[in-house]
């Protein structure tokens, strides 16, 4: 099971010009759609709107499948396929290109991305009809996938922090897409808010990585080696002693290739200066320290600190289960299958840099059980059946970190995989419930639904078995590959500490995780599909008893608040014939109606009665991801069973050069391990089949008496979101009241007071240029004019007084002249 | 009694202050031309006796002539100048044409 150390060269590129087409496609649907989406709906029909958007994904997938198949025509460490577009920006050493590549693991979530995209693009066609803004949530959606794109083909950070930061923009304005009702708004300012917190650990790991990289080490007399002779000077230059002033591009050559050191932002040239030792760039990396802690452990903490806001870890999910807030097909995308396992892609994609230091790596691998462990517990007594998978996306991605975490880093990418698939299908199987029970989320009332909606019955199953991990479904290998790597991962620190103690400890907390998904979502099946309906049937014993606080059950809340939708609601029971059970449903289903347009829900019928199995469009995707959810079972048959590596494994590997040492065991230890996680899901299969089927067992209910305290503090999720608002949210508001007074008072009163001391001056001012400088001015102004007024009374105008002036001046000079001679 | 240069110049004098007087002191544009007259030839006599007693030759006599034409011309100018403030004023009198003034 051990990584063979492979020699790792120089990536080898091919040129494939066509790459900017695959995110060019849902880029162009998204603009169709938000520029001309409203003339579209209005004047040729909704059906453009979503066959614009779908055609675009189509096209999208297609490409991506040329490129698929031009990457496996290529020999195995070739796989690497890059389109530069255009330089983006150079500045000093920093320089950028809108570039994209495809490796086998950006390929493998391409495919992802555009095949399951496509597929809820046309589950959201079924799922959207009744929507006025239809064409707005198409352009979401393509902008959305046109994001993801970005993130993961990016060939450089650049263009994938773009991704990063544009998935985000797509998230927010998905989940507040219902923006008139201010709690969800308020879901997607949360979404945003909490993932700017993660963005800026990201950033910092990104620029401290970057300024390692142009870092003038201290030169080592080691690492100066026969094997590394600088061809343009990888050596310290004595001028240069700032990074930011180190001139150049700085090349090695290894095996008569030039391998560019130096600071970059690029995936291709940062993965081959890291990873081939004769560069000696690794071997410095290993041995920086900064502020006397390694300087790739910070990096990849960092990083880690990003995925966890991108990928709703500890402490930073919180904002995952409000996003439920957000339409269900949009849950199933963004916040199960692609967006939020960003974070586990990123740590997949820097591999080389987190296997290089053991601290991050029981970091990412502590933070990622924890989650796992922590989130799974509170979806044990969720009530609605979107946040039960909220909750159990949050755990499932813990595991994944587990597996990037411990070093498995393919496990971990194939339980991406294996998860994208399953979970998508459970999502989209909510949405038809969902749609089914008239927009009812709360899973008391429903039940008995498998007779009603056998597809979506059978579809969930078979994706609860995947989540659970039986053999015969995928997430049974995911799982078991990384809970088993855990255990035999014994080099990982904690704190620098090393702690060999920390693989089996994820292992068991990890089996304990898995136990709890299992029961879990099988108790969400079973009270959902299995007993009798309970919709409508006044089941409403427990409301009284829920100690909820505003957050445990949002949607009741509005009822009050939308009297008149309430009442509109009954009506149109009543004119369906379903008066009876309709009075008490009403008000439960008339909020979720009020927000978006209740009327339109006539048109296609479904509105009030019993449930139904929704459109072909629906039930066709979920038995697609159901098939899928199975079928990629095949990729990741362990090496135990067939005597070869997985199939992902193998197609993963040129993309994961780290190397990671595992511990060996014999076969019959790893056999017993894969049955203690077959145990584990049958044991809370077992649990949930007793507790929950059919809904006649008594013993949840008095469980909950009996444990009513711990009950009530797992129901309220901790209080988690209760502590964020008094640690965080309520000591910010103060902060902003106090600088608040402290502006309005104390800077207030020195503005004021400086203005008054200016007014003061002003006023001395005044009077100087009042009395003292306007009297100089109006003084000599009047003098003048006195006197103009005196002389020009000489001026007669007439020529003989001047002539009398002229005659006597004459006889002046003259008697002068005989005076004065 | 052999008249001298002085007594040219005493008649002169006295002409020239007879003229000025008159400019001085008649409102009548048409007076106070004349009274013009009067200087001019006063300067007129000057110079024939100048030219009679200091210089000789013939350069003084056609210098008065030469004065004699410009009191014509001037005198023509002068007059239209009166008739052009008569139409204005509807009087001759000097003292109506102060427009300068303002």
């Amino acid at each position: 099971m051990n990584h063979a150390t492979q020699h790792l060269g120089p990536t080898v590129v091919h040129a494939a010009g066509y790459l900017w087409l695959i995110p060019l496609f849902p880029a162009v649907g998204a603009i169709i759609n938000s520029l001309l989406g409203t003339r579209i709906q209005r004047n040729l029909g909704k059906r453009w709107n979503h066959a614009i958007a779908i055609g675009m994904m189509t096209l999208s997938f297609l490409t991506a499948l040329r490129a698929f198949a031009q990457m496996v025509a290529l020999p195995g460490d070739e796989r690497f396929l890059q389109n530069t577009l255009w330089n983006m920006l150079t500045a000093g050493q920093m320089q950028f290109d809108l570039a994209f590549a495809l490796d086998p693991l950006s390929m493998m979530m391409v495919l992802i991305i555009t095949f399951i995209g496509t597929l809820i693009h046309v589950f959201s066609v079924g799922y959207m009809a009744d929507e006025p803004s239809y064409w707005r949530f198409f352009a979401y959606l393509n902008l959305f996938v046109f994001a993801m794109l970005l993130l993961v083909m990016g060939d450089n950070f650049a263009v994938m922090f773009f991704g990063w930061e544009g998935v985000g923009l797509a998230s927010y304005l998905l989940i507040s897409f219902w923006y008139t009702d201010i709690e969800k708004a308020q879901a997607g300012m949360k979404a945003f808010v909490v993932n700017r917190f993660g963005d800026f650990g990201f950033i910092l790991g990104l620029f401290l990585l970057f300024w390692s990289l142009g870092g003038i080490w201290e030169p080592r007399a080691d690492a100066r080696s026969v094997t590394y002779v600088p061809e343009i000077g990888y050596k310290a230059d004595p001028a240069a002693q700032n990074p930011f002033e180190s001139t150049g591009p700085r090349a090695v050559v290894v095996d008569g290739h030039a391998v560019k050191v130096g600071p970059t932002l690029n995936f291709r040239e940062l993965r081959d200066q890291v990873v081939i030792e004769a560069t000696g760039v690794g071997e410095h990396l290993r041995h920086q320290k900064l502020w006397g802690v390694a300087l790739l452990t910070l990096v990849g903490m960092l990083m880690f600190v990003g995925a966890m806001g991108k990928s709703a870890q500890l402490p930073l999910y919180v904002w995952l289960p409000d996003a439920m807030a957000g339409p269900t097909p949009v849950s199933a995308l963004i916040h199960a299958a692609t967006m939020v396992t960003a974070g586990v892609y990123m740590v997949a994609r820097l591999s080389y840099i987190y296997a290089m230091s053991p601290t991050a790596m029981g970091w990412v691998a502590t933070i990622g059980v924890l989650t796992a462990f922590f989130a799974a517990t509170i979806g044990f007594f969720q009530y609605d059946i979107k946040k039960v998978l909220a909750y159990s996306t949050v755990s499932q991605l813990g595991i994944m970190f587990i597996g990037v975490g411990v070093g498995a880093y393919w496990a971990g990418t194939y339980h991406l995989l294996t998860h994208a698939f399953f979970k998508a299908t459970l999502f989209l199987g909510s949405g038809s419930v969902i749609l089914g029970c008239h927009h009812e989320q709360d899973m008391r009332k429903m039940g008995g639904l498998k007779k009603l909606m056998p597809v979506t019955a059978w579809t969930y199953l078979v994706a609860t078995w995947a989540i659970a991990g039986f053999p015969w479904a995928s997430g049974f290998f995911s799982k078991d590959e990384i809970l088993w790597k855990a255990f035999t991962q014994r080099g990982m620190e904690l704190f620098g500490v090393p702690a060999p103690w920390l693989g089996p400890a994820i292992f068991v907390i990890g089996i304990l995780a898995a136990t709890g998904t299992s029961f879990y979502m099988f108790r969400s099946y079973y009270m959902t599909f299995t007993g009798h309906y309970r919709g409508g049937a006044g089941h409403d014993e427990e409301h009284g008893e829920d100690p909820h606080s505003a957050h445990a059950a949002p949607h009741h809340a509005p009822a009050a608040a939308h009297a008149p939708a309430a009442a509109h609601g009954h009506d149109d029971h009543a004119a369906h014939g379903h008066a009876a059970p309709a009075a008490a449903h009403g008000v439960h289903a008339a909020p979720a109606h009020a927000t978006h347009a209740a009327p339109a829900h006539d048109d296609h019928g479904h509105h009030g009665g019993p449930p139904h199995e929704s459109p072909r469009s629906i039930t066709w995707v979920l038995a697609t991801l159901a098939f899928g959810a199975v079928a990629v079972s095949f990729l990741g048959i362990p090496l135990l069973w067939t005597g070869h590596a997985p199939i992902l494994e193998h197609w993963l590997a040129p993309a994961l050069p780290a190397e990671v040492t595992f511990l060996h065991f014999g076969h019959a230890t790893e056999w017993a391990f894969q049955g203690m996680g077959v145990a584990a899901a049958a044991i809370g299969w077992f649990f949930a089949m007793k507790l929950f089927k059919d809904g006649q067992s008594r013993v949840p209910h008095d469980l909950k008496h009996r444990f009513f305290g711990f009950w009530t503090v797992v129901y309220n999720k901790y209080y988690v979101d209760e502590a964020y608002h008094a640690l965080v949210i309520r000591p910010s508001l103060f902060l902003a009241a106090f600088l608040s007074w402290f502006d309005q008072h104390v800077i207030d009163w020195l503005v004021n007071f400086a203005g008054w001391l200016a007014r003061v001056f002003a006023a001395i001012d005044d009077a100087i240029d009042k009395y003292v400088v306007d009297g100089a001015v109006n003084g000599v102004g009047g003098l003048t004019r006195e006197g103009g007024r005196v002389l020009r009374r000489i001026e007669t105008g007439r020529i003989q007084t001047y002539l009398y002036g002229a005659a006597f001046g004459s006889l002046l000079v003259v008697l002068l002249n005989f005076l004065f001679r | 009694m052999i008249p001298t240069l002085s007594h040219y110049l005493a008649v002169a004098a006295i002409l020239f202050a007879l003229g000025l007087f008159t400019v001085l002191t008649r409102r009548n544009a048409v007076a106070v031309l004349m009274g013009v007259e009067l200087m001019l030839n006063a300067a007129n006599v000057n110079l024939v006796a100048f030219n009679k007693f200091m210089v000789g030759g013939l350069a003084g006599q056609t210098f008065a002539l030469f004065v004699i034409v410009l009191a014509a011309a001037e005198a023509a100018v002068g007059l239209a100048i009166v008739l052009s403030i008569f139409h204005t004023f509807k009087t001759i009198d000097v003292r109506a044409a102060d427009l300068m003034r303002e």
